[in-house]
């Protein structure tokens, strides 16, 4: 029977489960898609092993960050739900049902949506796996054929994960429900009246918020120092700082647009008092979503900011650009070449010689390090001196040396003044200006040195080299970072949308009264638009906010932290936007759609 | 005499659900509400008073007929061109009230003002004349859940009130009050009808309620049966004809 009734209310109320059902989905095939990535052998095993190390840590790490938001993500939606069905719950427990089958009835719908979630996010994971497996090896610069997208360790790891995630948010609404009396249940859609507070109390409270969350901002740059308890900190502090502010402020506005003569035009007083009822409510969400939304933009800035600083930051890496032992090597191809040299050289006994008039003729560049304390400063380019004490351990030769030796690094390197003729081998050494504008010429010239590079064990000298390699780890972080920012974002705005849906059945009776004291039609879609449109707008705000200040924290291992803002902007705004608009056409759909029969009129 | 508040023509509703037969809910009706009168409609559930009631307050549209209100045909406008017609010369009384519970009683009354844009001190000062006509100012500052129904529906009254519609309708005001808070809606409706000149058209089938008004109008299955006037006798009289009426209906 309970069984039934579950399923019942799951088909009646399809549409606001609906959106919970979503919100997991996308958390399980975004989990899905990580683990999948993280445990896909063939893939794995193409990599170099500092890579795949560094790929599996960036993955797990983000499973778990995703599991625990997904949780938070899930008890709050949930929450929703719980009042969605309070009145039903209420009632059988009127009828004689006891709170044990009612929880029961609870604990079953939460695993029905689970195992829906659970089994759809699983096939929607493998789609995005096979789809973005092509961008992540993109990025990170690898080739696989054949790789399994439904693999059985990934979907095993998935299903318990979420099993224990939704077991334990039944159990927690069970809890819930357990505290409240059935007479709690069932008046739960009866509003109470609107509190009135004090506005000196507000205002202070109001400034209080600021000066917390102004202390978070502060806190952020310290976090390198502070580490994880700063961290934990920072967030708190934003957390307590953006429910004072952001509470006390709205009621503020809210107080003086009802005096106002600014406030009492049009629809502006409906949408206040609409803003001004569900305050205590709103205090709570936005306080989340606007700290969701700060994360998924710094998740998403930070790696963009990586991947695009990446040749950038490459390119200081080395005074050469590439150097090469391929006999074939053809650079005429580049462009912007600022150095050009073939240098000679003779291996023996794991050491390499090279000629000191040889290397002063081609000029060998190098970088020299003023400031070696300040990892931020900039190393000086100059000519490399044959003649100076320590020239054997000079950056460019040993990295040559230990590339030409075929060990990874600690190849000894001498200096003598003539190399025996009939020994000399030779090779290739170039540097170019810019070398995003040579990408495809460089990445010709590198695919004809993997021979020499002891499968990936070997990095090719210079700054492609580095370049590559660079890749191969930040490429991973961003692709990480941008599905894990979208997985927030996705999580956050199916919250946002939940909250509105929630509110359908009032809202649209209050919409009717409206249609019938004669508001227009126009009038009234511009107001749904705005109702929304302040619950999608002020989290946006704050969270942008949290971010410019949050990148501080990452300035001493970043260039410039906020060199990936913009993309991150971009990225962020464009999903939030579509689920503004998402949310505006449902809900329009919902609250205004054409009666036929006047309900009102009974 | 000035042109009626409403006149309807040859109305005729059918609906067609599926592949049911087509059923006639209204049958040639027509009508007329005096400016300044007080008229009733009295029906049995099923006798077709609510989808009079929708056609006429412009919420529905009839298969057949007219419809002029304030000498203006509603069946041909635009939807925004009717919410402003709506919000100019129609009121509206519900029997559930029907009040945004989101909004402070004051707030509630002056909404269709606020929709005309009207200057929000003349919204204050009409606000508090109807309030004071009501005898509800002292709630202005509440919510409607703090109200009790009658009061709540007074409320409802000064809502359709402060626009001075040139008609209000009402669909059982009195439908969800006690008979005493009914008696005092009733009396309010009454000196609204008389003190501010505004025709009333009320949907009732509370015979108590009906004798207030000062036409009565007996619909039974789309067609309308008897009519009643009031004339110069006193209520109590009035009431005891509706009773007689009705009970004749009953044989």
């Amino acid at each position: 029977m309970l069984n039934k009734i579950a399923l019942k209310s799951l088909r009646q109320k399809w549409r606001d489960y609906s959106v919970l059902v979503i919100g997991s989905l996308i958390a399980v095939a975004i989990f899905y898609m990580f683990s999948a990535i993280a445990t896909n052998e063939p893939l794995l095993k193409s990599m170099s092993t500092m890579t795949k190390q560094v790929i599996v840590i960036v993955f797990v790490f983000g499973e778990i960050f995703l599991g625990i938001i997904t949780f938070v993500y899930l008890n709050f939606a949930n929450n929703f739900l719980l009042r969605l069905r309070q009145k039903d719950y209420g009632l059988l427990a009127m009828l004689g049902a006891s709170k044990r089958q009612v929880g029961g009835l609870l604990m079953r719908e939460t695993l029905f949506i689970g195992s829906i979630a659970t089994t759809l996010g699983i096939l929607v994971g493998a789609g995005l796996t096979k789809l973005s497996g092509q961008t992540l090896m993109d990025l990170i610069g690898i080739k696989v054929k054949h790789r399994a997208v439904l693999t059985p360790k990934a979907i095993l790891i998935t299903i318990v994960f979420f099993l224990i995630v939704f077991f334990l948010n039944g159990m927690y609404n069970r809890w819930r429900l357990k505290r409240v009396d059935t007479l709690t249940l069932l008046h739960a859609d009866e509003t109470v009246k609107a509190k009135t507070e004090k506005t000196g109390r507000q205002v202070v409270l109001g400034l209080l918020g600021l000066l917390i969350l102004g202390g978070s901002y502060a806190l952020m740059p310290q976090i390198p120092k502070l580490q994880m308890t700063g961290m934990v900190i920072a967030l708190i502090l934003n957390g307590i700082g953006t429910y004072l502010f952001v509470g006390q402020t709205l009621g503020l506005i809210t107080n003086w647009m009802r005096h106002a003569d600014f406030g009492q035009r049009g629809l502006r007083l409906f949408l206040n008092g609409q803003l001004r009822f569900r305050l205590s409510e709103y205090k709570r969400i936005l306080t989340m979503i606007s700290v969701l939304f700060g994360l998924a933009l710094g998740a998403i800035s930070v790696g963009q900011g990586y991947y695009v600083s990446l040749p950038k930051q490459a390119q200081e890496t080395n005074a050469v650009t590439l150097m090469m032992r391929n006999p074939n090597a053809e650079t005429s191809t580049l462009k912007d070449v600022t150095y050009q040299a073939e240098i000679k050289y003779r291996l023996h006994d794991g050491q390499v010689d090279f000629e000191k008039q040889n290397l002063a003729d081609a000029k060998v560049p190098t970088l020299k390090y003023t400031q070696p304390d300040d990892a931020n400063a900039k190393p000086k380019k100059e000519q490399l001196n044959v003649n100076a004490a320590h020239a054997d351990e000079d950056y460019t030769l040993t990295t040559w040396a230990a590339y030409l030796a075929g060990v990874p690094f600690g190849a000894k390197v001498n200096l003598v003044e003539q190399l025996p003729k009939n020994d000399v081998k030779t090779f290739k050494a170039v540097s170019v200006r810019d070398m995003q504008a040579n990408q495809k010429p460089l990445e010709k010239l590198y695919a004809g040195e993997l021979r020499y590079t002891d499968h990936g064990n070997l990095m090719v000298p210079g700054a492609y080299g580095n370049f590559v390699m660079l890749k191969s780890i930040f490429g991973g972080l961003e692709f990480m970072s941008v599905f894990l920012g979208i997985a927030f974002l996705v999580m956050l705005a199916s919250t946002l949308m939940f909250k509105v849906l929630s509110n359908v059945s009032q809202d649209r009776q209050r919409y009717q009264i409206l249609k019938m004291i004669g508001t227009t039609p126009s009038a009234a879609r511009v107001s749904t638009i705005k109702d929304v449109g302040i619950l999608f707008f002020i989290p946006m705000v704050i969270g942008v906010l949290d971010t410019v200040f949050g990148l501080q924290s990452f300035k001493p291992i970043m260039v410039d932290p906020y060199i990936g803002l913009g993309n991150g902007l971009m990225i962020v705004g464009g999903v939030y936007l579509l689920y503004f608009v998402i949310t505006v056409f449902i809900y329009q759909r919902l609250v205004l759609k054409k009666i036929k029969t006047v309900k009102a009129w009974t | 005499m000035t042109q009626p508040a409403l006149v309807a023509k040859n109305l005729e509703k059918t609906y067609q659900k599926g592949t049911e037969a087509e059923q006639t809910v209204l049958k040639n009706l027509s009508l007329t509400v005096d400016n300044g009168e007080f008229l009733a409609i009295m029906g049995p559930s099923g006798s077709g008073k609510s989808t009079l009631l929708n056609i006429l307050a412009t919420l529905m549209a009839p298969t057949i007929g007219e419809v002029e209100i304030n000498g203006k045909d509603i069946l041909h406008m635009r939807d925004n061109e009717m919410a402003k017609f709506r919000g100019h010369d129609m009121g509206f009384i519900f029997q559930n009230y029907n009040l945004i519970e989101s909004l402070s009683v004051a707030e509630n009354i002056g909404l269709p003002l606020n929709l005309q844009k009207v200057a929000p001190k003349l919204v204050k000062e009409r606000v508090r004349g109807v309030a004071e006509l009501l005898n509800i100012a002292e709630y202005l500052e509440k919510y409607p859940a703090e109200l009790s129904g009658g009061q709540q529906q007074r409320v409802g009254a000064a809502r359709a009130l402060v626009h001075e519609p040139a008609l209000i309708f009402g669909d059982e005001p009195t439908g969800a009050l006690d008979s005493e808070n009914a008696r005092e809606m009733m009396t309010y409706l009454s000196k609204i009808n008389q003190a501010e000149a505004i025709s009333i058209l009320m949907v009732t089938h509370d015979a108590f309620s009906a004798s207030f008004a000062s036409r009565i109008l007996f619909l039974s299955d789309g067609q309308f049966v008897a009519e009643l006037k009031r004339g110069t006798q006193s209520r109590e009289a009035f009431y005891q004809q509706i009773l007689h009426q009705l009970g004749i209906f009953e044989e």
